[in-house]
């Protein structure tokens, strides 16, 4: 007989394999790194090796953070969501079998990921500017990134009750992890730097240390590291070392925690969030009366938030933008003035915006869907437009924080607005971008209705990828090229709607 | 001679197929008639699903024809959508939202005013006793609760045709019992109701026709009466006399074209099955009384719906 968590392990690997993404993933990627290939080898430039391999280990990089984030978080909780981790407790599989059953498969997934591409990269040096232990030091960095981040997300996925509560806990670790050393680390041991005649305190030393050690272990930095010419580094650098062993730390927390968190098993529902009911003291701030235009309240009450979060965007924005303002300051030893911090202002707002975009249209109708409500609102009376443009201006008014912050912004300094349209407008950018963002939405909701999780990232991921395929003939043909990338760009937009259209009657229909 | 009312629902030679390969409805074709319920019934498989599917205008019709109040649904949506309610199989409501907001939500949508709302919301949740549990979320109530909420919710827009996909599925006795009581009121009020369900005794009492499908295919479509009595050559009557005749079984098994006696154990009742085209009842009367036995009773043996629905239903699944 089988070890009980080798059944386990095997029968999610086979789920996995029955799976036709597994292999559309897999090819997606082969067939990126071709072209990748072809790309560098007729670019003309010198070492185009390197610049290959470069650019498909930053698309790796990017792939496993984004994806990762929730590929890897929902190993427990999708058991938990489908109230099967009871059955699982039930049978002779201790905690230990069902988390390494669970959560090895996908990490064997994962690695098999970067596997498949390591014969394509070995191009990468018969095209010179790159060395075999530069390929062998990157693969052990992704890998034990892999590791790392598996385990942490598998820890997420202990403790939290659904899978996107885990995501996005697993993404507010890694951003500290990433950017708690550049960007934290200096702020904070500059308020603790006491005045020139006192030294050091030991709290001071011990950050410092800290933020120096995570610092080592971020895979990007050794990236940075790996690709700087003439590498002579180990390839069992620290980083690779830190994130096996921060791996490992995180599994045996969640190993430790399994049993606390998975004591109960919960029917799991969409979440309602702050907002108070009817009968409540703070009845203002709750959904009230269905608008006339009822699917725009509902989503913008029960998807987006509602008035709350509308309203607790103000200071979270104002307060991004403020570290910002403060953190240029410091680099730059002088003072914000207000055109600078107009820029800030407005920069920031619309990176704002896209991200709320992006968010809304990867949720828009997976809500729906995930909760079987789909069917409900497609059997309303009009056209199934109405429903969309319903549920996307519910999706808008949520954004108005980050457009006033925007229009503060252009207040402040109208001339930087108009300055970077002019030359966006010239460059052919602004229509090529706009165009691309459309895209990019198009592309997300369109994942969004086939995918269970991680729409968001794979569509930024083929967006990313694709735009330079997009903007190849902007590039090389002027006017008439900018014209072809338009057309190729609307073309594929207007695809991807019908492509929605069908797969919505689709799913309402099963 | 009033001319017969036009039927509400009528399913004429329906096919559908998922795929190229797995074909869900072979040409269907049943009727409903204005203010009645009709029990839709079969196996898991049979195309039930599929079949109310294709009446919600959820799926598209791919042969055959679908006529809603008079309206084909391959050529207009507009019509009919604002005329039916559909409750699918998956209940499929927002957990997140308090009963009344959920009902609002959906009132709201099928366009009614803010005023209309507030006497529309009132009037359903007291038709499915739910008043009191109008501010509870959703997650909150009971299965049976959360059923009874989206059949309130069906009816915010007083439709005339509801489709009801399984509605008592997953419900304790109690709560089925009071879903069929809520589901005779409607028809009282003028509803049409096409309601489907695996168990076929389950709408025994509530439905005035029914159709049953398997694999895709119609078995019977009619009125309840229809299915529980008997088709074919042969005929069962029950007999039973005030006392025992111990002659009168082999009486009845000289008789030409009587094909079966069955006598019950220790009581003087007997079960006999003949030839429609052979013998009459009058005949086998005759002979029982000229035995000398006295009769008590003498009855058309009816069908048992269960045993109806397994006649016409093959074992296994699709």
């Amino acid at each position: 007989m089988k070890l009980p968590v080798i059944a386990l392990f095997s029968r999610t690997l086979r789920q996995e394999s029955r799976e036709f993404k597994t292999y559309a993933l897999r090819l997606a990627l082969v067939v990126t790194i071709t072209f990748g290939l072809s790309a560098a080898a007729f670019s003309g430039r010198s070492a185009p090796g390197l610049t290959f391999f470069i650019t498909t280990v930053f698309i790796n990089f990017l792939f496993i953070t984004l994806v990762g984030c929730s590929y890897f978080s929902s190993v427990i909780t999708e058991e938990k969501e489908d109230l099967t981790l009871g059955l699982l407790k039930m049978t002779s599989l201790s905690p230990v079998s069902i988390l390494l059953g669970k959560s090895t498969s996908k990490v064997i997934g994962a690695l098999f990921l970067l596997l498949v591409q390591l014969p394509f990269t070995m191009f990468a040096m018969t095209l010179g500017g790159v060395s075999l232990s530069q390929i062998a030091a990157s693969y052990l960095t992704l890998g034990a990134y892999v590791v790392f981040l598996s385990n942490l997300a598998l820890f997420c996925s202990v403790i939290c009750k659904s899978s996107r509560r885990a995501a996005y806990l697993t993404g507010f670790f890694l951003m500290f992890f990433f950017f708690a050393p550049t960007l934290w680390g200096p702020v904070v041991l500059q308020w603790l730097t006491p005045a020139p005649p006192a030294g050091p305190s030991l709290v001071l030393n011990a950050l410092t240390t800290l933020f120096g050690l995570i610092s080592d272990a971020s895979p990007a930095a050794q990236i940075q590291k790996i690709m700087a010419t003439g590498f002579s580094g180990p390839l069992f650098s620290y980083q690779v070392v830190s994130n096996i062993v921060l791996g490992a730390a995180f599994f045996l927390l969640a190993w430790r925690s399994f049993g606390y968190f998975t004591r109960e098993q919960k029917e799991i529902g969409p979440g309602r969030g702050i907002l108070p009911r009817r009968s409540s003291r703070l009845k203002f701030f709750g959904a009230g009366r269905a608008w006339s235009w009822p699917l725009a309240w509902k989503d913008f009450h029960f998807l987006a938030g509602g008035k709350i979060a509308f309203i607790l965007k103000f200071p979270l924005l104002g307060s991004v933008i403020a570290f910002i303002a403060y953190f240029t300051s410091e680099v730059a030893r002088q003072k914000v003035d207000l055109k600078t911090l107009g820029a800030i202002t407005m920069i920031t707002s619309v990176i704002a915006i896209c991200a709320e975009l992006g968010f809304y249209a990867s949720r828009l109708f997976r809500e729906e869907v995930r909760w079987k409500t789909l069917p409900t609102i497609m059997v309303l009376p009009g056209p199934l437009g109405k429903i969309v443009f319903q549920k996307i201006a519910g999706n808008l008014l949520c954004m108005i924080p980050s457009i006033l912050f925007f229009i503060a912004g252009f207040l402040m300094s109208p001339q930087s607005l108009f300055i970077a349209l002019r030359e966006m407008a010239r460059s052919g950018v602004l229509l090529l971008g706009i165009c691309m963002l459309i895209l990019f939405l198009y592309l997300t909701v369109l994942l969004s209705l086939f995918l269970r999780r991680g729409a968001l990232g794979v569509s930024f991921i083929i967006v990313y990828i694709c735009s330079g395929f997009f903007a190849l003939p902007a590039v090389l043909g002027g006017v008439s090229g900018t014209l072809i990338s338009f057309v190729c760009l609307i073309a594929s937009s207007v695809g991807f709607h019908i492509a929605i259209r069908a797969r919505l009657y689709r799913l309402a229909g099963q | 001679m009033a001319e017969e009312p036009k039927p509400v629902v009528e399913v004429e030679n329906l096919s559908y197929h998922f795929g190229s390969f797995k074909k869900a409805l072979k040409g269907v074709t049943f009727s409903v008639q204005r203010q009645s319920i009709h029990g839709f019934v079969g196996p898991n498989g049979a195309g039930k699903t599929t079949t109310l599917k294709i009446l919600a205008t959820l799926l598209r019709v791919q042969a055959g024809s679908v006529r809603l109040f008079g309206y084909n649904i391959s050529q207009t949506h507009r019509h009919v959508r604002s005329r039916i309610g559909f409750m699918p199989d998956e209940l499929g409501v927002y957990r997140q939202m308090t009963v009344f907001e959920y009902l609002d939500f959906f009132a709201a949508a099928y366009g009614r005013s803010l005023k209309e709302r507030d006497s529309i919301i009132s009037d359903v949740l007291a038709l499915t006793d739910m008043q009191s549990r109008k501010d509870d979320f959703l997650k909150k109530l009971s299965r049976g609760m959360q059923q009874r909420v989206s059949l309130a919710r069906v009816l915010v827009h007083d439709p005339d045709l509801l489709l009801l996909d399984e509605p008592a599925a997953g419900l304790d006795p109690r709560a089925r019992i009071e879903l069929m009581e809520i589901l005779k009121e409607l028809r009282r009020m003028g509803k049409t109701i096409l309601i489907s369900s695996h168990i076929l005794a389950e709408l025994g009492d509530l439905c005035d026709s029914v159709t049953i499908i398997d694999r895709g295919e119609v078995k019977y479509t009619g009125a309840m009466e229809g299915l529980v009595s008997q088709e074919g050559e042969l005929s069962t009557y029950i007999l039973e006399l005030t006392e025992e005749q111990p002659s009168l079984e082999q009486v009845l098994r000289a008789m030409e074209g009587v094909t079966d006696v069955l006598k019950e154990p220790e009581r003087p009742q007997y079960e006999i099955t003949f030839r429609k085209d052979n013998v009459n009842t009058n005949a086998i009367l005759r002979a029982v009384i000229e035995s000398g036995a006295q009769v008590a009773s003498f009855r058309k043996k009816l069908k048992l719906l269960s045993e109806a629905f397994m006649t016409l239903t093959k074992p296994g699944v699709q």
